[in-house]
């Protein structure tokens, strides 16, 4: 049923894979994702209680929700890699974790801009921000550890094995406000039953979080390249690759 | 936008900034790796060229301990 899978753990067609989407990724994210941000800050109404200040959650919410979804990404692909053994599954575990360090930093940051204004506070210890900061340590770990080993496929397994011990966190972020009694307000749209948020805001938000995606995935595609580069530097398919480069360069000048 | 500009361009701001440098990081990464396959593509000829010319300069005093063996042999 999955053979048809087999051959992109070959470092060379999950290259050419990547090649193939590239494009469709970067253009599509650029449409949506400043389309829905600019949605959100021109067009969709203010808030009666917010005012303006809740804009910010064209970004907050998309970036919170990608956060984890980058995650369970990264812990999947770590799962194939230590399981099965295929070493582009690491590759793909270690392309992601920067992105998600980052759109974890920005649902952090984000969010403090979002708290000052309304909470009154930057921070506040409460379930959901202390969780979702553990999940900004947990990518930094899995970052760093891969880069304490020299031996690469060492370090896969160790990084593997982080990233996978860490989703316990994820079900922690989620249900935090519920478990808890914490500051940060409940679930809105994700969870069962109909989203808590008027349509004209929602629309919006939804479209941000698809560019969002969107994004991530052009740029996981790019960083997926660089490191099957870094790691198959001696093979003669990565020769000729650079070689066609250089000479459509040169060609173009 | 009723005094909350400065939170709310700060976010923006500050996110954009975000996925700019991690944009710039993915595509300097890239352009540092063709570099470095180039690198290495010419390194290797370099040592291909040194052994070949190792090789030639080997053979040059091979053939010419030889012709100094028989010159001897012919003077004797």
């Amino acid at each position: 049923m999955w053979k048809w899978l087999h051959p992109y753990a070959k470092t060379e067609r999950a290259y050419q894979l990547c090649q193939a989407l590239l494009p469709w990724f970067a253009y599509s994210a650029l449409l949506s994702f400043s389309g829905g941000l600019l949605w959100g800050l021109a067009f969709a109404p203010a808030d009666y209680q917010q005012g303006d200040s809740f804009r910010i959650i064209y970004i907050h919410v998309p970036s919170a929700i990608l956060s984890m979804g980058a995650y369970s990404a990264m812990a999947i692909a770590a799962f194939i890699g230590l399981v099965w053994q295929v070493r582009t599954a690491f590759m793909a575990m270690m392309a992601l974790a920067p992105i998600g360090a980052t759109i974890t930093f920005i649902a952090l940051f984000t969010g403090s801009a979002w708290g000052k204004p309304m909470w009154g506070t930057w921070w506040v210890w409460d379930a959901r921000l202390t969780s979702e900061l553990i999940l900004l340590f947990l990518y930094l770990g899995v970052i760093f550890l891969y880069k304490a080993f020299d031996d690469k496929r060492q370090a896969g397994k160790a990084a593997g094995v982080m990233a996978l011990v860490g989703v316990v966190n994820l079900p922690v972020i989620h249900y935090s406000v519920q478990w808890w009694n914490t500051l940060h307000q409940g679930a809105t749209i994700t969870k069962f039953g109909k989203p808590s948020i008027a349509p004209e805001m929602l629309w919006p938000l939804l479209l941000s979080l698809l560019g969002l995606a969107l994004v991530m995935g052009a740029i996981f595609l790019l960083r997926l390249q660089n490191e099957i580069i870094r790691r198959e530097i001696h093979r003669p398919w990565v020769v000729a690759l650079v070689n066609r480069h250089i000479g459509k360069a040169g060609g173009q000048e | 936008m009723g005094g909350y500009g400065l939170f709310v361009w700060l976010s923006f701001g500050g996110s954009l900034l975000a996925l700019l440098m991690l944009s710039a990081d993915s595509l300097l990464a890239r352009r540092s790796l063709l570099t470095q396959v180039q690198a290495e593509v010419a390194r290797k000829q370099r040592i291909e060229q040194g052994q070949i010319a190792q090789k030639a300069v080997q053979q040059k005093s091979a053939q010419q301990a030889k012709e100094i063996k028989v010159e001897k042999v012919n003077e004797s």
